[in-house]
């Protein structure tokens, strides 16, 4: 072990560098559980990915002990909101500061899924909770969903448009 | 189909490819574009970050935990974010202050370089350019990245147009990531939306490049 008065040594894995400091402990509880609740709201890979690292660049200086498990999520969730409220206004125009959390009609603010998918699909009729069962659960492209349910390929875009905005309560005609 | 509705099918269709969906006013349809989000993330086993990413990022994290803390950029404003620690759930003796950036359009595209006064340098093979490959170069001083994508030769400026800072491509070979302050951009140069600066961040310079023989010749200002 040490000798004399000299510090203690660290060890220094042959392949996975440095011991890990205190933060990448912190890191490496939340990094999933963040990824998760930034993609129930992407819905997309490359967005999740650079929300989640955006995300903890900015929260870095928090990445500490001390801080309980519950505060650093709460901060990580936050900070991650701001973020996507910063690429929908970018991105799409869309002014919120708080993206999300009301918008959506069934949320569950513990949970990292932003929507209750099946409360949602519940409250539809049988063949649009259907269509969106097909291709966004299922993944099966619009042919494969138009033949599973005996439709025409454009029925099948137009009715998950349709689909769509019903369960999220938009109007199918704008309103001006 | 109304422009309306190619709008949010094209929202779609990214989605279920796992795709960053196309920039596009939102306009009413922002709930059903949320709600496809949503509906998308609820694919079984497609939520998960890879290991790869998960690696990546503490590379990050780790080098600006080593470099001097982040500063903030000097030329830009920034407006607090009221209440976002409120809306957080977080005690006031937290002490977080939150910033966010000022609304500033990027300005306009990267262009060309185009010397003045030119010369081709060699700067790899054709033959070394495989698929996926990225080659990192300095000519006349200039760092680039060169690769082959759809059988065509492609190269950009390795300077992050941000502060100057020297890109690094990502391990997967998708992008170019500065060590700086995290900038991404796309191979081709287009700053990636949704990373904390992007927004104020002008594409990469693309640099003149050919194929001469066996050789591949980068266009750049001729040295004394």
């Amino acid at each position: 072990m040490s000798v004399g008065d000299s510090p203690p040594l660290r060890v220094v894995g042959e392949d996975t560098g440095p011991e890990p400091a205190d933060w990448e402990a912190i890191y490496r509880t939340h990094v999933a559980p963040l990824y998760r609740y930034v993609y129930a709201r992407t819905g997309n890979k490359p967005d999740a990915e650079d929300v989640t690292s955006s995300t903890f660049v900015r929260a870095f200086p928090y990445l500490r002990p001390g801080v309980s498990e519950a505060e650093t999520r709460a901060y990580l969730r936050a900070t991650a909101r701001t973020v996507m409220a910063d690429i929908w206004r970018e991105r799409h125009g869309v002014y919120t500061d708080a993206l999300d959390e009301e918008t959506l009609s069934v949320t569950h603010p513990d949970e990292p899924t932003s929507v209750d998918v099946e409360s949602v699909l519940a409250t539809l009729p049988p063949h649009y909770r259907e269509v969106l069962e097909l291709r966004f659960l299922r993944g099966y492209s619009i042919k494969e969903t138009a033949g599973a349910m005996g439709i025409s390929v454009n029925n099948a875009k137009v009715m998950q448009l349709r689909a769509l905005r019903r369960a999220a309560g938009v109007a199918e005609v704008p309103a001006r | 189909m109304s422009k309306r509705d190619r709008r949010l099918q094209r929202y779609i269709d990214a989605l279920l490819k796992d795709r960053r969906p196309p920039e596009g006013e939102a306009g009413d349809d922002a709930p059903a574009m949320q709600l496809a989000a949503a509906l998308h993330a609820a694919h079984p086993g497609s939520a998960e970050p890879s290991p790869e990413f998960v690696d990546s990022l503490a590379r990050r994290l780790r080098h600006q935990e080593t470099e001097a803390p982040v500063p903030m950029p000097q030329r830009r404003r920034f407006l607090a974010a009221a209440g976002l620690a409120a809306a957080a759930g977080i005690g006031a003796g937290f002490g977080i202050e939150h910033w966010r950036e000022a609304l500033t359009e990027p300005s306009g595209s990267g262009g060309t370089i185009q010397p003045t006064d030119g010369q081709w340098v060699a700067v790899t093979t054709v033959a070394a350019l495989t698929p996926g490959r990225i080659h990192a170069f300095t000519a006349a001083g200039i760092p680039g990245f060169v690769y082959a994508a759809n059988g065509e030769l492609k190269a950009v400026s390795a300077v992050c147009t941000d502060q100057g800072c020297i890109l690094n491509p990502d391990p997967a070979g998708e992008r170019f990531v500065c060590p700086c302050h995290y900038a991404t951009f796309s191979l081709d140069g287009t700053p990636h939306s949704g990373t904390a600066y992007s927004h104020l961040v002008t594409p990469l310079p693309a640099i003149t490049v050919r194929a001469n023989g066996d050789n591949v010749e980068v266009l750049v200002p001729k040295t004394a």
